[in-house]
């Protein structure tokens, strides 16, 4: 197999911990049942894998009630049922101009159903200021929406000052955290969030078709799909309680076994850890790329200041060249494009050309970036005698 | 003339949370038997915990302490069987 140098944790991160594909391999191999249904050795095993990752997830997000932690297929659905199960016509919300099309393209089909939508304008290195989410409030808002930290940039946003906000004036709070869980701590209590919703196969070192979210006690939404759920069975409508009203139909168990290991591995490793190898990193990268000619780096690049993302662009090379040139010649994976993110790309400024992006993980080595750099040093002097 | 006995079933609405307090049960040493509930006791998530009558009050305390949901506790006369998932 080809020497690669994976540079696109952003998308989806690889390798996983040794020890998620051992328990994926278990669950297929040795278990194999299917979690609440009926009562026999193997579904209760297979139930004990759900409990078991509800607990890591209890742990890393400091979720106080384990039978409100939710899991869909990936943090998209979460999003979509957090917004579509809350929000009626009439209602107002308040997201910023970064976030990912998860929210956006579910919130352009809501407006269309009666829902007001404001966008907060960020900065152009895609930083919010707490005090324009104030700035934008009305009096039906019910909901403010917001990205732990920038897909496009990295860039890490206000989440405990907006928290508080949201708090003191009485709103729902949501935050996607698909770019933040597993990089930057997620406190549910401390940040005031009553929807917490997380991909799996990012940051929690999980494999891809899990996520989901947290509801905070007291709050009641609409499920978007019923189905069996296990439980109640002599009854032909949706359960209330949860997680059973959300999760209908048989759950991705290996996956959530995946998951449950991809967290215990941060539990154990220790986020501060995580954190100061990838900031290691991300200054070497950053410092690294200022020393190179025609390299424009986007947003804050400040590792203090954004998670483990960082887009750039060479002059004299399309994103998508430079893409796929890292790849081609260096063997280094890299996403261009505009990343599912329109809205984060005008509001950086590259909404036109694009980016190409660059995302470690705590497996990433100082090596690789060394290679990363010389390809880049390499590649800038070329397009310069073009 | 012949003494009752009698089981105590905790029913649950779900496998989530029976497992849940199976666990908090185990941790704290207290004797419990996962059970298939008994149609007459409940049509509900199909697993129940079997536990002594002098620990129904540890088990009460274990429940509120952890927030765990019940669908309440079921008291039946005992009846021969032959199984047993002692924890």
């Amino acid at each position: 197999m080809k020497q690669i140098i994976y540079l696109d944790n952003a998308a989806t991160s690889w390798p996983k911990p040794e020890s998620v594909y051992q328990v994926m391999d278990n669950f297929n191999r040795n278990i194999g049942a299917n979690p609440g249904r009926g009562s026999s050795s193997k579904t209760l095993e297979a139930g004990e894998v759900l409990l078991d990752t509800r607990e890591a997830l209890a742990k890393l997000f400091h979720l106080p009630d384990i039978s409100r932690i939710i899991f869909t297929k990936n943090i998209t659905e979460a999003i979509n049922t957090g917004l579509k199960g809350y929000l009626n016509p009439g209602d107002h919300i308040i997201t910023s101009s970064m976030e990912h099309n998860a929210v956006v393209r579910p919130l352009s089909v809501l407006s269309k159903a009666g829902i007001e939508v404001t966008y907060v304008k960020c900065a152009p290195d895609g930083s919010l200021c707490p005090t324009d989410i104030e700035k934008a409030w009305q009096k039906n808002t019910r909901m403010i929406c917001l990205t732990a930290a920038s897909n496009v940039s990295g860039t890490i946003m206000p989440i405990k000052e907006v928290g508080l906000i949201c708090r003191e004036r009485g709103a729902v709070f949501m935050v996607d955290s698909a770019q933040g869980a597993g990089h930057i701590p997620i406190d549910v209590s401390e940040q005031n969030i009553d929807i917490l919703t997380f991909t799996g196969h990012k940051g929690l070192f999980g494999p891809q078709g899990t996520g989901g979210f947290y509801l905070r006690p007291g709050l009641e939404i609409r499920s978007l799909i019923e189905g069996g759920t296990g439980s109640s069975s002599d009854k032909t409508v949706q359960p209330s309680f949860l997680p059973d009203k959300f999760e209908s139909g048989t759950p991705n168990t290996p996956g959530i076994a995946g998951l449950g290991e991809g967290v215990n591995f941060i539990l154990k490793t220790g986020l501060a850890a995580i954190q100061r190898h990838e900031r290691k990193l991300m200054d070497m990268m950053i410092e690294g790329l200022k020393q190179i000619p025609r390299v424009t780096i986007y947003g804050p690049a400040d590792s203090k200041r954004q998670t483990s993302v960082l887009s750039i662009n060479l002059k004299g090379l399309e994103c998508g060249e430079l893409s796929f040139l890292l790849d081609e010649r260096f063997g280094i994976i890299t996403r261009s494009g505009l990343h599912c993110a329109p809205l984060a790309h005008d509001t950086i400024g590259t909404f036109r050309q694009g980016t190409c992006r660059l995302s470690i993980s705590y497996f990433t080595k100082q090596e690789e970036i060394q290679v990363l750099l010389q390809g880049i040093a390499q590649l800038s002097k070329e397009a310069n005698a073009v | 003339m012949t003494t009752k006995h009698f089981n105590f079933y905790i029913l649950f609405p779900n496998h989530q949370e029976g497992l849940h307090l199976h666990r908090k049960l185990k941790e704290a040493n207290v004797k419990c038997t996962i059970s298939p509930t008994p149609r007459e006791a409940s049509s509900f998530c199909g697993m129940s915990l079997l536990i002594e009558e002098e620990n129904l009050d540890m088990a009460a305390k274990i429940i509120k302490e952890n927030n765990i949901k019940t669908e309440g506790i079921v008291k039946l006369e005992k009846k021969p069987s032959i199984w047993n998932k002692t924890c």
